[in-house]
């Protein structure tokens, strides 16, 4: 917990550049306590090659908890970060500039309108991450596969999700999705895993690591 | 320091990638039957008569006749709203089902905002040859990824507690249908393919 070294490599060989090793759509594993979510969070999102462009969504967290995630890396100083907010009728309703977190120029928070559903969301999201890719690598968390099994059956979010990792591939970016493994029966687990290129599980972790 | 885990692999890439790839450029359109019903009968058999070529055809000359025809082996319908007893919510009802996929554009003489309908899409009439084929290979695409993504659902739950003898075929089964949903992703834009495959599903929430 002493922050990140920044030499730590997702990749299975580190000398490889990361364009051709790092898996493109994580599957992130996070318990509901401990397991490090936030720093491997930011690992996944930075790279080893400290990527600038981020489009972070969000459910239950508020956009600031995503973002402080984002700038909270020590080299963390994000050239553009995008939040789309999916519970967001609590909060601001219209697309906003926002300051964001210690000041991190050029963030856009939108806000999804509750009435919409999975094939909108998916829009709002390929809207953004077009346009993010176009300009760089970009690296896109979802936060969290667990709060969309809330809001929609396991089946539409199934098929959700293969969309989104065909157009996070098709776009040159990379990914990660989080999911609650305490929250889902394994079958519910073991389904969605076959979307995903590779998985990491912090539960396996925290038994290895500590 | 933060222990990173080693990525695990749960789906054997490797062994996906030595799946055949001898699919044709249109990801096995061929076979898919597409119905053609217009209010007037010479419009129905101009327009079977080009998508002859390259679809299997069915006409239909009545509201009776379309609805007999749209059977689950249906991918693509082209239907004139105008004709007595085919409204779009008709056909809708008819062909949104788990087990039937159908794509359906209206035949209009004027252009539809298609949002505010049920059909995916619309042709207006004289419907010129090219474009004509073009939009039911669209919609054939369309239809192919809904019904692929829907079998790779359902495999990927089927795997879950399958034998381990069983896992195997399951999991070169999920292979080929990531390679099919890969060659028919690469046709569609974003928001199509959010659009074919979670369209349905959004209609009975």
């Amino acid at each position: 917990m002493d922050g990140n070294s920044g030499d730590t490599d997702m990749s299975t060989n580190p000398d490889e550049s990361e364009s051709t090793e790092t898996p493109l759509n994580v599957l992130l594993l996070a318990p509901s306590v401990g397991g490090h979510e936030d720093e491997v969070c930011g690992e996944l999102l930075h790279g080893p090659a400290e990527r600038e462009r981020a489009l972070l969504v969000t459910c239950m967290n508020s956009p600031a908890e995503r973002l402080d995630v984002w700038t909270d890396h020590e080299n963390g100083r994000p050239e553009h970060a995008t939040v789309v907010d999916v519970e967001a009728a609590a909060r601001s309703t219209a697309a906003t500039t926002a300051t964001g977190t210690d000041g991190a120029p050029n963030t856009l928070v939108e806000s999804v309108d509750s009435e919409t559903d999975l094939a909108g969301l998916g829009d709002v999201i390929d809207r953004h991450l077009t346009e993010l890719a176009s300009e760089g690598e970009t690296a896109v968390c979802v936060h969290s596969v667990s709060d969309l099994l809330q809001r929609a059956e396991e089946r539409a979010v199934f098929k959700f999700l293969e969309v989104l990792t065909s157009t996070v591939d098709r776009a040159g970016a990379v990914a990660h999705y989080h999911m609650n493994p305490d929250v889902h029966d394994p079958e519910t687990i073991e389904t969605f895993e076959v979307l995903f290129d590779s998985v990491v599980d912090l539960r396996t972790a925290n038994v290895a690591g500590e | 320091m933060t222990a990173l885990p080693e990525p695990m692999n749960p789906d054997e890439r490797a062994g996906r990638e030595s799946a055949t790839r001898d699919r044709s450029r249109d990801g096995g359109l061929r076979g898919r039957v597409v119905l053609v019903a217009d209010r007037d009968p010479a419009v129905t058999d101009e327009l079977a008569a080009v998508l002859r070529d390259r679809f299997t055809v069915r006409s239909a000359y009545d509201s009776a006749d379309a609805l007999a025809s749209l059977d689950p082996d249906v991918s693509v319908a082209l239907l004139d709203p105008s004709i007595p007893g085919l409204s779009a919510q008709r056909v809708v009802d008819r062909v949104r089902t788990d087990d039937a996929d159908c794509q359906v554009a209206a035949l209009v003489d004027e252009p539809l905002d298609i949002e505010s309908t049920a059909f995916d899409d619309c042709l207006v009439k004289p419907v010129e040859d090219g474009h004509l084929t073009e939009t039911v290979e669209q919609l054939s695409r369309r239809a192919a990824y809904r019904t692929t993504l829907e079998e790779f659902y359902r495999v990927a739950r089927e795997r879950t507690d399958a034998s381990d003898q069983e896992r195997e075929r399951l999991d070169r089964r999920l292979g080929e249908l990531d390679d099919s949903l890969d060659d028919v992703f690469r046709t569609l834009d974003g928001p199509e393919a959010y659009d074919a495959a979670l369209r349905e599903l959004d209609a009975d929430s």
